[in-house]
């Protein structure tokens, strides 16, 4: 089954007990779960996407966006006949090659990322070589309406948005009694993530 | 994906009981700090630049927007970084022996100055309007900044993180909505979301 904008919508304002909408209202609720569904992409990269892009004749440094917008992670890059290239630590490139910021050669071997904003294809080619590669992402995830619209991201993932956005609804309303009710579907996030707990959330179930 | 969304984020998670122009003010904090590196293994809001290369000129200023330079290079070659105790043992004149750069210094120079050793012999090819991602014709002998930058719109993924950061100090000052207990959940579901983002 897929979820939609208006099921999750109910479903957040059943968890904090408020299925009339009197403390929250749905496009808060709204913005909550496109918020979190946005983070849930961009640590999880299930969602994801192809788009073509032409480097530029002898250049090896680019920035993500003239890609496409919206892209929270590369994941891969492919040349046409379905190669891949090896993705290195931007870190690495000096070692290999103190001039990678304008070294040619006959294909692209490898990619690198510098933060998230910038992206590394090495060696450079000349223009007689140039082809179109294929730049494989994570997308932000399309924003959820309040209708029937599906939403993107799998359904394993729901109890995970529900988690974090009910959580953050209880942030708002300063409930924060019993400590349990935090804690508990933080831990379970936290643990679908595959991140470490922050220590003071650790702490909750103890006391402040 | 702009400041100002990311502070209407943050005053909403607040039901509006922020004070935005703090709010505001704590936002250019935090993307500051996460310029400066102050998250582990978080390298956040990168950018690159050129600097003209000018003959007989060894330090070069740093784009305005730079927070911490990541990478120099001079024209293709990208430069290792030096104390300025190794370039004295390379060459005890190295502020003033011209050749073809090989190191820089950023220790000991003045802030956001970074000196090129040894210095430029040669100025560089003018660069017009050119950056490090629209040059047609490679513009040689010039130096090339990569830095985290100061911006006024994080990541549309990020602004979540962000703007728990801003709640968690906004609940931590003194005011009529100091809350000590919300301020440490929103810091620490701030530092979740940007391990997730992160890892």
């Amino acid at each position: 089954m897929a979820f939609t904008g208006s099921a999750l919508i109910d479903s957040l304002a059943r968890r904090v007990r408020d299925t009339t909408n009197f403390a929250h209202d749905r496009p808060t609720l709204l913005d909550v779960l496109n918020r979190v569904s946005y983070v849930l992409n961009a640590a999880t990269r299930v969602k994801l996407t192809s788009t073509s892009f032409t480097p530029a004749a002898n250049r090896t440094l680019y920035q993500t966006d003239a890609v496409a917008s919206g892209i929270l992670r590369i994941v891969g890059v492919r040349e046409a006949g379905g190669r891949d290239l090896l993705e290195i630590p931007w870190e690495s490139l000096v070692l290999n090659d103190p001039a990678w910021l304008h070294t040619t050669g006959p294909r692209h071997e490898m990619f690198a990322y510098i933060g998230r904003d910038l992206f590394v294809l090495y060696p450079a080619v000349k223009s007689a070589d140039i082809a179109a590669l294929t730049v494989i992402h994570a997308k932000t995830p399309t924003a959820l309406a309040d209708d029937a619209v599906a939403w993107e991201l799998p359904d394993d993932l729901e109890p995970v948005l529900l988690d974090l956005s009910e959580v953050l609804i209880y942030l708002r309303g300063r409930i924060f009694s019993p400590q349990e009710m935090i804690a508990a579907p933080l831990k379970r996030a936290a643990d679908a993530l595959g991140v470490e707990v922050p220590y003071a959330i650790k702490r909750l179930g103890e006391g402040f | 994906m702009s400041r100002a969304t990311t502070i209407a984020l943050a005053n909403t998670l607040m039901d509006s009981l922020g004070d935005t122009t703090q709010l505001g003010s704590y936002y250019d904090d935090v993307v500051l700090e996460l310029g400066r590196g102050v998250l582990p293994g978080v390298v956040a809001l990168v950018g690159a630049g050129f600097v003209a290369g000018v003959a007989d000129t060894g330090t070069y200023t740093w784009p305005t927007t730079a927070i911490r330079v990541l990478a120099v290079a001079y024209d293709t070659r990208q430069l290792a970084e030096a104390m300025a105790g190794e370039a004295d043992l390379f060459d005890r004149e190295w502020r003033s022996t011209r050749g073809v750069p090989i190191a820089y210094v950023t220790a000991d120079e003045n802030q956001r100055v970074s000196r090129l050793v040894p210095v430029p012999a040669v100025s560089g090819v003018a660069l017009g309007v050119d950056t490090p991602f629209t040059w047609t014709a490679w513009p040689g002998e010039n130096v090339t900044f990569i830095y985290t930058e100061q911006r006024t719109d994080v990541h549309l993924d990020e602004e979540l993180a962000v703007a728990l950061e801003i709640m968690a100090r906004e609940y931590s000052r003194d005011s009529n909505h100091h809350d000590p207990v919300a301020a440490a959940i929103a810091k620490q579901l701030s530092t979740l979301f940007f391990r997730s983002i992160y890892r």
